[in-house]
């Protein structure tokens, strides 16, 4: 019980980084993209010329000086779309995200902390939603629901939350037993309160990196499920929904080109983000 | 080992008993109502037709009696039958099986090994340019909207190049060989026609591509991880002092010891595989489970979904397991327990 113990690398801080990690090509990239999206989150009514739900020139028409990146099949504008699109799918994946780590968290920290039956209920309840195929438990429950992207972010959250709970319960097994958590038990410090103050907080770095990581995974979900029509529907310019409009006009290729590299970039960025923070804090990825 | 075995098997129809409830409470308990894709939308009107389909397939029961009538029924082999199709599930799945089987067995192959080739260039060139290469080359792969990209090479290797084949399994008017695994590929050899070979084969390689590039990046950050590890270890400094080859050194000693590793993600990567098929298949016409299951969704066919969702939790389960023995025997190290 007394033996010393190397600091976990799990919960490094801003001071035992690598440094030179924040600063990688890579991580520059990242921030130039997301800075960049951020700008279009907030201010894409003044930024985008057209607007996106309705109709401002001929038909498919292919990319020209009025309309940079074309028309789509309803004479919209693409570029002003794509730009809008990002207000969609956004949001959404940070909603789904923070729903899966909220819900996953709890459930694991309780799992992990309170042990015996506790712990295998919910462990068992979270191995049979990680057997089903995330896509497919996806896909009954935003068809089960109804169209439409509030569904499809429930959907998301009841297939994401068991990564979040393995995770977080591994981190509580392993913290449970550091002498700071005895020491906070000795001087009467509640079960609640133990987990909150002295437990959790210390697991937190894991669960931030994994979740950077999950967030591109998370944007791809979104826009598979409007894809296959059970996400946000028309006329939302939702960047899979738009590429649902491409794949049907197959010769007139801008129309998926851009909400696709414009949904690329997002993906890529948050890749690259949750790689740099990965080797910055020395977390295991869980795959 | 025979007794960790055995518990995990017992444990699987558990977990697929648990998997087929959700499926099933999912179906029943939200407000979408199948209905209307058994007796098609203009006979919703009809009171007497609604009542009869309900009766037919049992909608009518209190939903408890309709769960242990289905569960009842799958220990009998029988997965209900389709809204749909109108014919048995079991049979559907079996039909539809060997195409996604062989799409995902060619696309393991191609992220298994791509993702090992990156993964040695990247550990035997760290942090130089062929590095930062592989690894933004694998990170990309798991960037990437696979329906999207499936559109993309669709776009630029058919339409544009026309040096890949459209989307399906076979060119237009090309018979399928007669079915003896289901796998084209397999079939036409089996039939003696390298012609009808080749003509499934290439309609194979866009979409197992696609899925695998996939794969590249968490097989290929394995193998560069465990190539390092490898690498600081003290044999290979002995085999340095030999004076062996750096090119030797990597392929017989060091690549050996570090492809176990990559065992473990086989689970991961057939369930990726599954899901990726979905979107896949939905471009590339593929007539397998993934463009099944788009279709029983749209449908809402509910029998069909909770047939998809059993097989795919299986082939999880199964995976797993697999997976987790296999480890044990490629590394004698590891005790399970």
């Amino acid at each position: 019980m007394t033996t010393l113990q190397a600091p976990s690398p799990a919960i490094g801080r801003l001071s035992q980084m690598r440094a030179s990690a924040w600063l990688r090509p890579q991580m520059i990239f990242a921030y130039v993209i997301l800075g960049l999206w951020l700008v279009v989150l907030v201010a894409v009514q003044w930024i985008a010329p057209f607007d996106p739900l309705a109709a401002s020139g001929v038909r498919l028409s292919p990319p020209s000086g009025e309309h940079l990146l074309g028309t789509d099949s309803l004479g919209r504008d693409v570029f002003s779309r794509t730009l809008y699109g990002a207000r969609e799918s956004l949001p959404i994946a940070l909603a789904a995200i923070v729903g899966a780590v909220a819900i996953g968290c709890a459930l694991g920290a309780i799992a992990g902390f309170f042990g015996g039956w506790v712990d295998a209920t919910i462990m068992r309840f979270a191995d049979i939603t990680m057997a089903f195929p995330a896509i497919l438990l996806a896909m009954a429950v935003a068809a089960a629901l109804g169209p439409g992207l509030q569904n499809a972010l429930i959907a998301i959250v009841a297939v994401w939350w068991p990564i979040y709970a393995r995770l977080t319960r591994g981190q509580v097994l392993s913290i449970k037993q550091r002498e700071h958590v005895e020491a906070a038990t000795a001087i009467g410090s509640g079960r609640w309160r133990t987990l909150g103050k002295h437990i959790l907080p210390h697991s937190a770095t894991p669960i931030m990196v994994n979740a950077t990581m999950d967030l591109g995974q998370i944007i791809l979900l979104v826009a598979s499920l409007s894809f296959l029509g059970l996400g946000a529907l028309p006329p939302s310019p939702e960047w899979g929904a738009m590429i649902t409009d491409g794949a049907k006009n197959f010769y007139q290729p801008w129309i998926a080109a851009a909400p696709g590299i414009a949904m690329v970039s997002v993906t890529l960025a948050m890749n690259f983000l949750g790689d740099g923070l990965r080797d910055a804090f020395d977390v295991k990825g869980r795959r | 080992m025979p007794r960790f075995l055995l518990k995990r098997i017992a444990i699987m129809p558990l977990l697929l008993l648990g998997v087929v409830t959700i499926a099933f409470v999912i179906s029943r308990l939200l407000p979408a109502n199948p209905i209307a894709s058994i007796v098609g939308q203009r006979n919703l009107g009809n009171e007497v037709i609604v009542a009869a389909a309900e009766k037919k397939w049992g909608l009518d029961q209190p939903i408890i009696v309709q769960y242990f009538n289905y569960i009842g029924n799958l220990f009998t082999g029988d997965l209900g039958t389709s809204f749909v199709t109108k014919s048995p599930v079991l049979s559907d799945l079996a039909d539809r099986l060997p195409a996604t089987l062989e799409l995902a067995l060619v696309a393991l192959v191609i992220g298994a090994v791509g993702g090992i080739v990156l993964g040695v260039i990247s550990a035997a060139r760290k942090d130089r340019i062929p590095d930062q290469l592989s690894r933004l080359f694998a990170l990309v792969g798991s960037s990437l909207p696979i329906f999207w990209t499936g559109l993309l090479f669709l776009f630029v290797f058919y339409a544009q190049l026309g040096i890949a084949p459209g989307p399906g399994r076979l060119s237009a008017r090309v018979i399928p060989p007669s079915h003896v695994t289901g796998l084209y590929t397999v079939d036409a050899l089996l039939a003696g026609n390298p012609a009808l070979f080749w003509d499934a084969f290439t309609h194979l390689l866009l979409p197992a591509f696609i899925m695998g590039w996939g794969l590249m990046g968490t097989i290929s950050r394995l193998v560069r991880a465990s190539m390092l590890d490898e690498l600081g270890a003290d044999y290979v400094r002995t085999v340095r002092a030999k004076g062996v080859s750096e090119g030797q050194l990597l392929r017989h000693h060091v690549l050996r010891n570090s492809l176990t590793p990559v065992v473990t993600v086989l689970g991961f990567a057939f369930g990726a595989l599954l899901m990726s098929a979905v979107l896949v298949e939905t471009i590339f016409s593929w007539n397998g489970i993934g463009s099944y299951a788009v279709e029983a969704t749209r449908a809402l066919d509910y029998p069909a979904i909770n047939g998809v969702s059993l097989l795919g939790g299986a082939v999880f389960l199964i995976a797993n397991l697999v997976t987790d023995v296999t480890y044990a025997v490629v590394d004698p190290r590891v005790r399970l327990s």
